[in-house]
Order: structure tokens, then C-alpha cells, then sequence
């Protein structure tokens, strides 16, 4: 798999004033992404996030290291015709319509006028703002402006689409949508880069996240390793069980619960199923379920940051 | 060129937008005012006083629209961050600086252009008859203009509005003192002073050599070389500060 995003050793110094001092919002980031994935780019507020975004997009300038995008330099024309970018909380053009800024953001790319009329229709079908396409964008609620935003960073067909917080202003219904375009943009072959503070949504969707906290990388890989890497119970559901075998499971687990003579008894460890699953069948129950009970990204999120505190 | 057009046109759609064009009503206002109240008290002088007020209204109205709108163009953008947009997309700095320049330009020779036709009309109620030299200060008003424009251009690429207006009229009005600075330069003895007016008097846009109001005004003979030289003077004028503010906005970060 080649990378199509490469942060080397990222540092981002800023000044505010020249008389104050200087704070670093990138302490030494590296981070690689593969061709073809949904990559989820997770941190708390001030972790550095969009920093990160910004560098890649070449909107600023490392203070040291790299960001390469498809090996180039973001600061190149080249691999910018083949990427797409949303910014977080996206202000727009408000006195031109929704279709006069695709038209506008097609015409920075060298579209043809015949491309362009065709894909711009099929954008607004897809972010569902075919209705609004002749409205000036003052009148767009917040999260019609995130949906144009989408669709301007589609408008070239990129190869790498860079989202920050794209979940952001949306409503489940239009959460949803965004998660379900995303997908069909793997389906197709595309990358997708994402900055979220929504970690449910980032865990339905991603292959890999990438957790930052004060401008440093905490943790990085494939959503389902780092999870399964650390199972925290086995839930074991059995029914028509007497009460002396209930009391021995309980022992063993680490909770329990019962509603309608049906059992919920969760295991420490692996270890301990199969004498569960002996002493129910041995005591004439029956068992119901197996399941091991992984990590939410949530939970796994919070122990990370809460960590590195 | 596809890419400065559409950033030139998108900067020009942005003016006709906001109220830019409330710029005309003005100007009809002020040639309504010079017709009706001035004229009956200026004993046969009422064509020159038109000529002067018509001209003169033109620079003014205009200079104003290039300072007010020129020094926000590239603020705005950053400000409200729809630069991101351009930034991430395959157009180069100096091109985006080049569109925001050209499409403001497009908008103030509209203006300027719509004002002209209210001037025109306003001589030909009044004196019967138009003579197309008229639209020859017109025309050096645009070019006085656009150098207002890229120095606007350059102070919104670097401060804030407010910031960049102030200095950009200070040049505009040290620009058509520039002459007096000269004779002052000459007048003055050896010294730092001499040295630090001399290189003003260098930076500083010579607005007097665009000036063709009073031979417009007085009916006098118009001086070709000077219009020839002001023309390419302004050009290279333009030129050296859109190289300048694109090595700027180059190495920028934008926030």
C-alpha cells in the first residue's frame, strides 16, 4: 500500500505578538497513511488537530519537518489537484448561491464548463441541497453550509478527501448521510482523512485512527486491533438455570444480572468460559450467547488522553 | 488563466453585492447639486465649475470605493477564513492576488465608467455639446486608481482594515503632495532629512503626473508626454507592488 499522507517529525511554533512567547502546537507529529482507508484523526480540544490539517493543506508552514501529500510538498500545485478539503466550521462566499460557488470552485481546478455542469448536479443530489442550489449562502443554516462545504471539497473528484470535524453542526439524519458518503467514497477507492470530536460516529466508520494530545501522537493503528487488543468482559447469557448454579457464576463474574429467568453474567477473562459453559450445561441450562465485550473508541479515547494528562 | 478570472469575477460579483453602487447615487446627487445650486452663482463660469465638481467627484467617489473595498479584499478572506478554501485548492498565491487586483479593478472601471455617463450627461445639459478630451482625465483618473488599488491591495495583505485604509489615504495624499516633497527636497541642505524625504519621495506614487483635471477644467492644450510617461509610470508602479505584496502573502500563514 503507498502512503498518500507522511508527517515527519512536525513541529508548529506560533507567536502571537512578537513580545510574547512562543507556543508549540506540534511537538514532533509522525503519522503515515494508506491508500484506500478511512482514517479517523482523533484529539481533544487544542490537541493540535486542525494545526495538523492546515499544514497539510498548505494554508500554513511547518516550523520544522514535513507533511508530504502523495510525496509532494502541499505547497506544490500537483498534489493538490488531486485532493478535496472541508474546513471545520466552513464560512463560505454568502452573497453567492450554492451553485455559483461550485461553479467557482470547479473553475479553480480547470473543469470544463460541460464537466462541471453535470458533477455539480450530481453533488447537490448527493449532500441533498438540489432544493437550495439557487439560494445565496447567507440564507444556509449551518449544516447546508457544512453540505456545500462537502460537496465543493468533491467537486474534482479527489483521490484524498480532508474533512475537519465534518460531523460537526449536523443532525443524526444528516450525520448519517455524511457517515454513509463517506463509506461509498471508500467503496470507491478514495482515502478519507477526518478530524472528529464524535467518536461513536469516527468508530462506525474508520479503519485507523490516529489519537493526538498536545501536539503529540499517543496512539495509532487499526481501529479493530486497538480495540480488541483489550477485551474488558465475556458476556455469557444462559436461562433455566437453578439458583445454587446462579450463585456459583456469580462468583466467577465480575456482575450479573437477571430479567425473565434469563441470565447476564459477565467473565473476567477469556479463561473462564469454558467452566462456565460446563457448570450451566452440567446444572441442565441453556446458553444463549458468547460475547466478548471490546472497548468502545469512547472509552479507549478517554484512557489514552486521561493518560497522557 | 481560467483560475485568476474566476477569483477576478468572484471579487467583482462581491462588490456589485454589497453596496458598492450606492457610490452613483452619490455622484448623481453631487452633479444634480453643482447643476442646479452652484451654476446660477458662477456668472457664465457654470461649464467649469460642472467640468471641475463632475472630475473631481469622480476621483473622490472612486479613490474612497478603491481604499474602503481595496484594503478589505484580502483581509476578509483570511478573516473569515474562505481562504482555506482557495489555499487548499491548485491555485498559486500570486494568482489569487492577481484575480482579488484585476476583479477589483473590473468593479472600479465600472464605476468609474458608470460615472462618466452622468458627467457626460450633466456637460451636455449644460453646454449643449461634449468634446471626447473630457474623458481623457476620466481615463487618468482610472489609472490613479489603480495604483490606489494595489497599494490597498498591499496594506489588506499585511494589516487590518482600519490599519490599511489610514495608510493607504496617507499615500494617496502624500502621492499628490509628491511634487511639493520634491521641491522641498531640493530646497533642503545635506542631511538625514533630505535623504529619509528623497526616498519617500521615491516610494511614494507621483499622483501629479496622472493629474489631467485642470487642462480638462481650463480647456487647455492636453501634454501627451506627460500622459505617456504617467501611463507607464503607473504600470511599473502597479507591477513592483504586486511582486512585492505576492513575496509577502507567499511566506504567510493564515491563522
Amino acid at each position: 500500500m503507498t502512503a498518500v499522507i507522511q508527517i515527519k517529525g512536525l513541529y508548529k511554533t506560533y507567536q502571537k505578538h512578537f513580545w510574547m512567547p512562543r507556543q508549540t502546537v506540534l511537538k514532533g507529529l509522525n503519522l503515515e497513511v494508506e491508500a484506500g482507508q478511512i482514517f479517523g484523526f482523533l484529539g481533544p480540544n487544542g490537541a493540535g488537530k486542525t494545526t495538523t490539517i492546515k499544514t497539510l493543506m498548505g494554508i500554513i508552514r511547518p516550523s520544522a519537518g514535513r507533511a508530504l501529500l502523495f510525496g509532494k510538498d502541499p505547497w506544490d500545485i500537483e498534489p493538490k489537484q488531486r485532493i478535496g478539503f472541508l474546513p471545520e466550521s466552513p464560512y463560505f462566499y454568502d452573497y453567492l448561491t450554492g451553485l455559483e460557488f461550485l461553479v467557482f470552485c470547479g473553475r479553480l481546478f480547470n473543469i470544463s464548463s460541460v464537466v462541471l455542469k453535470s458533477r455539480i448536479q450530481e453533488l447537490l443530489a448527493l449532500v441533498n441541497l438540489s432544493y437550495a442550489a439557487d439560494l445565496q449562502m447567507r440564507k444556509y443554516s449551518k449544516g447546508m453550509l457544512q453540505r456545500i462545504g462537502l460537496a465543493q471539497a468533491l467537486i474534482n473528484d479527489p483521490q484524498l478527501v480532508v474533512l475537519d470535524e465534518p460531523l460537526t453542526g449536523l443532525d443524526p439524519l444528516g450525520r448519517k448521510e455524511f457517515k454513509d458518503i463517506i463509506l461509498n467514497l471508500k467503496a470507491r477507492g478514495k482515502t478519507v482523512f477526518f478530524s472528529s470530536h464524535i467518536l461513536p460516529d469516527a468508530e462506525m466508520v474508520c479503519d485507523a485512527v490516529a489519537i493526538i494530545n498536545k501536539g503529540k501522537l499517543l496512539q495509532v493503528g487499526n481501529l479493530a486491533d486497538l480495540l480488541n487488543a483489550r477485551i474488558k468482559a465475556i458476556e455469557l447469557n444462559c436461562r433455566n438455570i437453578p439458583e445454587e448454579t446462579a450463585g456459583k457464576m456469580k462468583s466467577r463474574s465480575l456482575s450479573s444480572n437477571t430479567i425473565n429467568g434469563q441470565w447476564q453474567f459477565n467473565l473476567k477473562a477469556e479463561a473462564d468460559i469454558s467452566g462456565a459453559i460446563d457448570l450451566v450445561k452440567a446444572a441442565g441450562g441453556d446458553i444463549i450467547s458468547v460475547i466478548p465485550q471490546k472497548e468502545s473508541l469512547e472509552e479507549y479515547f478517554s484512557r489514552e488522553v486521561a493518560g497522557d494528562a | 488563466m481560467r483560475k485568476i478570472r474566476a477569483i477576478a469575477y468572484n471579487t467583482f460579483t462581491e462588490g456589485i453585492r454589497s453596496k458598492t453602487l450606492y457610490a452613483l447615487l452619490i455622484y448623481i446627487m453631487l452633479i444634480l447639486f453643482s447643476v442646479t445650486a452652484l451654476v446660477p452663482l458662477t456668472l457664465g463660469e457654470h461649464s467649469r465649475i460642472l467640468r471641475d465638481f463632475g472630475l473631481s467627484g469622480i476621483e473622490f467617489l472612486s479613490v474612497m470605493l478603491a481604499i474602503v473595498i481595496g484594503t478589505t479584499l484580502v483581509y476578509k478572506e483570511v478573516e473569515k477564513r474562505t481562504i482555506y478554501v482557495i489555499a487548499s485548492k491548485p491555485v498559486e498565491r500570486f494568482e489569487f492576488l492577481l484575480g482579488k487586483y484585476l476583479g477589483m479593478e473590473l468593479l472600479l472601471g465600472l464605476v468609474i465608467f458608470l460615472m462618466a455617463v452622468i458627467f457626460t450627461l450633466g456637460v451636455l445639459f449644460l453646454d449643449g455639446k461634449f468634446t471626447f478630451i473630457l474623458l481623457l482625465p476620466v481615463t487618468m483618473i482610472f489609472v490613479k486608481v489603480s495604483v490606489i488599488n494595489i497599494i490597498a491591495l498591499f496594506f489588506s495583505s499585511l494589516s487590518s482594515p482600519v490599519l490599511g485604509a489610514v495608510f493607504t489615504f496617507c499615500f494617496y495624499l502624500a502621492g499628490t503632495l509628491s511634487r511639493d516633497i520634491l521641491r522641498l527636497v531640493q530646497r533642503l541642505s545635506e542631511g538625514p532629512l533630505k535623504i529619509i524625504l528623497k526616498i519617500f519621495y521615491y516610494l511614494l506614487p507621483n499622483m501629479g503626473n496622472m493629474d489631467l483635471k485642470n487642462q480638462a477644467v481650463y480647456d487647455t492644450a492636453v501634454l501627451w508626454p506627460q500622459v505617456w510617461w504617467a501611463l507607464s509610470y503607473s504600470g511599473a508602479y502597479i507591477l513592483a507592488m504586486l511582486m512585492i505584496t505576492s513575496l509577502i502573502f507567499e511566506k504567510k500563514d493564515f491563522k
